[in-house]
């Protein structure tokens, strides 16, 4: 039998309710008379559920009773007033309830609103759970590739270091030891949408070169076999956004491609940069000499997770986490060709970000 | 030529026992102890005689995990130095809190390795 707490202060209709509730086939397991006692009562009979009246006597309404049972604890909670005025109903809708009954209500009425919370929570409750699970699943997965990888790259790099190794086998393991690399590059990507979706971004004043040239490092020595030419003219202090260290992900991801898809033994990348819409925003663009991207999905490389795309574009989710990212700083990025109307002459990564200054 | 360093070895996954031997080996470190649980590695420091350089701490083992076993082994002795070596980029934080000298994410490479235990041998006791 589920548990219900009336809360109302007019004794006869607080006991004319028990009445018709215990008929309907519920326990009400308390009756308070106010918001004060309502509390004190949640948190000592766990209710299954909590009919609250919103004007009560004494320094808590039901509203505010109801904030403080939520913040304690996981039960649905309906409101019962005789007010449905619409700054009431708007108020009451902040603790997010699971049903509004306007006084004077009808039995059925009672009921099936309390039936459908009772069936909405359950649900909720499943959904979470299943949510936990795939998080977890998630973290685990993550975790242990980490440490199969760790055995694979290690061993890898033992067998690069064997006197007199072939130049032949030096290249072949050289390939699968920066394939493993983009393995624990995926899963640390996995791990920071998931970050980014759960915490979003704390967002400062931040100078990008710093963040940019450690990026230029790591993507150097992930591929040991190419060469890597940055033309640029950035400085530091010049390029100070509003952002997070996160930014430097979306260098990484952007000249990770470049390099990857990019046939030729050395890759150039140019990078140009200036302030745009009025001083408002910074622009970044990133132009390489790769293989181009076709207009169809010059978009979707992007947004494989808000349209739940399992078709690849590229593997790793990089260009995911660089749209994520950058909206989570409240810019924009978006790929052009290099030279208008020929793709096959590469790509611009162009990347919005908002001056720190604000634009003068 | 570095001096020797000598390493206990924390983790529950046997491979990297091995893993760890063998690169340190090369670089002419020495493994002195292994443990597979937090547990087991307070209970082993607690009986060597010889205490070890540096002991490398996993995160996740099966009874009782890394930042547990740091605050155990930091118990039977305040200068002993943990360089914590985990899949877990959540924990690094709490895992300097309890008094590691240091953390590496995996994967890493083993350059990178050698070089953190090298310093972390070499940083000053702690007073």
């Amino acid at each position: 039998m589920k548990k219900i707490l009336v809360v109302e202060d007019e004794s006869i209709i607080a006991m004319e309710l028990e009445l018709h509730l215990t008929e309907m086939g519920y326990e009400v397991v308390g009756i308070a008379s106010s918001g004060a006692e309502a509390i004190a009562k949640a948190r000592e009979l766990r209710p299954d559920l909590i009919l609250m009246d919103i004007v009560m006597p004494g320094e808590k309404n039901g509203i505010d009773a109801a904030t403080e049972i939520k913040s304690e604890m996981d039960v649905p909670i309906i409101f019962v007033t005789a007010y449905a005025d619409e700054e009431r109903i708007k108020r009451a809708k902040t603790v997010e309830p699971f049903g509004y009954i306007v006084k004077p209500y009808e039995d059925r009425e009672v009921r099936a609103t309390i039936e459908v919370a009772l069936y909405k929570k359950e649900m909720e409750s499943k959904l979470k759970e299943e949510k936990n699970r795939v998080e977890l699943l998630t973290d685990i997965l993550g975790h242990d590739i980490r440490n199969l990888n760790q055995g694979i790259l290690s061993y890898m790099e033992l067998l690069l270091t064997t006197p007199d190794l072939p130049e032949k086998f030096n290249g072949y393991i050289r390939t699968a030891f920066e394939q493993s690399k983009g393995i624990t590059k995926l899963v640390s990507n996995v791990r920071k949408l998931l970050e980014l979706q759960k915490q979003g971004l704390k967002l400062k004043n931040i100078d990008v070169f710093p963040l940019f040239i450690h990026a230029i490092d790591e993507v150097k020595t992930a591929y040991s076999q190419k060469e890597l030419e940055i033309k640029c003219e950035l400085s530091e202090n010049e390029v100070v956004v509003l952002g997070n260290e996160l930014l430097e992900e979306v260098f990484y991801n952007i000249l990770d491609n470049a390099v990857k898809y990019d046939r030729h033994d050395t890759v150039e990348v140019e990078v140009n940069s200036g302030k745009v819409e009025d001083g408002k925003y910074w622009k970044v663009e990133f132009k390489d000499n790769g293989p181009g991207i076709p207009d169809e999905i010059k978009e979707r490389i992007f947004t494989r997770l808000e349209r739940l795309d399992k078709k690849a574009f590229a593997t790793g989710l990089g260009l995911t986490l660089v749209k994520q990212i950058i909206e989570k700083c409240g810019g924009k990025v978006w790929v052009e060709d290099r030279i208008k109307g020929d793709r096959t002459k590469g790509s611009n990564f162009v990347v919005m970000l908002a001056s720190a200054d604000g634009g003068e | 030529m570095n001096e020797m360093v000598t390493v206990f070895v924390v983790d529950d996954e046997p491979i990297l026992h091995k893993l760890y031997h063998d690169i340190l080996e090369r670089k002419g470190h020495s493994v002195i102890a292994s443990a597979y649980d937090g547990e087991e590695a307070v209970h082993i420091y607690k009986q060597m005689n010889d205490k070890p350089d540096v002991i490398l701490m996993d995160y996740r083992m099966p009874q009782k995990d890394g930042i547990e076993a740091t605050k155990g082994i930091l118990k039977v002795n305040p200068k002993a130095r943990i360089l914590f070596v985990s899949a877990d980029e959540s924990v690094k934080e709490e895992a300097l809190a309890a008094g590691a000298c240091g953390f590496k994410l995996k994967t890493f490479k083993i350059d990178e390795l050698i070089e953190d235990i090298e310093n972390t041998a070499r940083q000053k006791p702690r007073d």
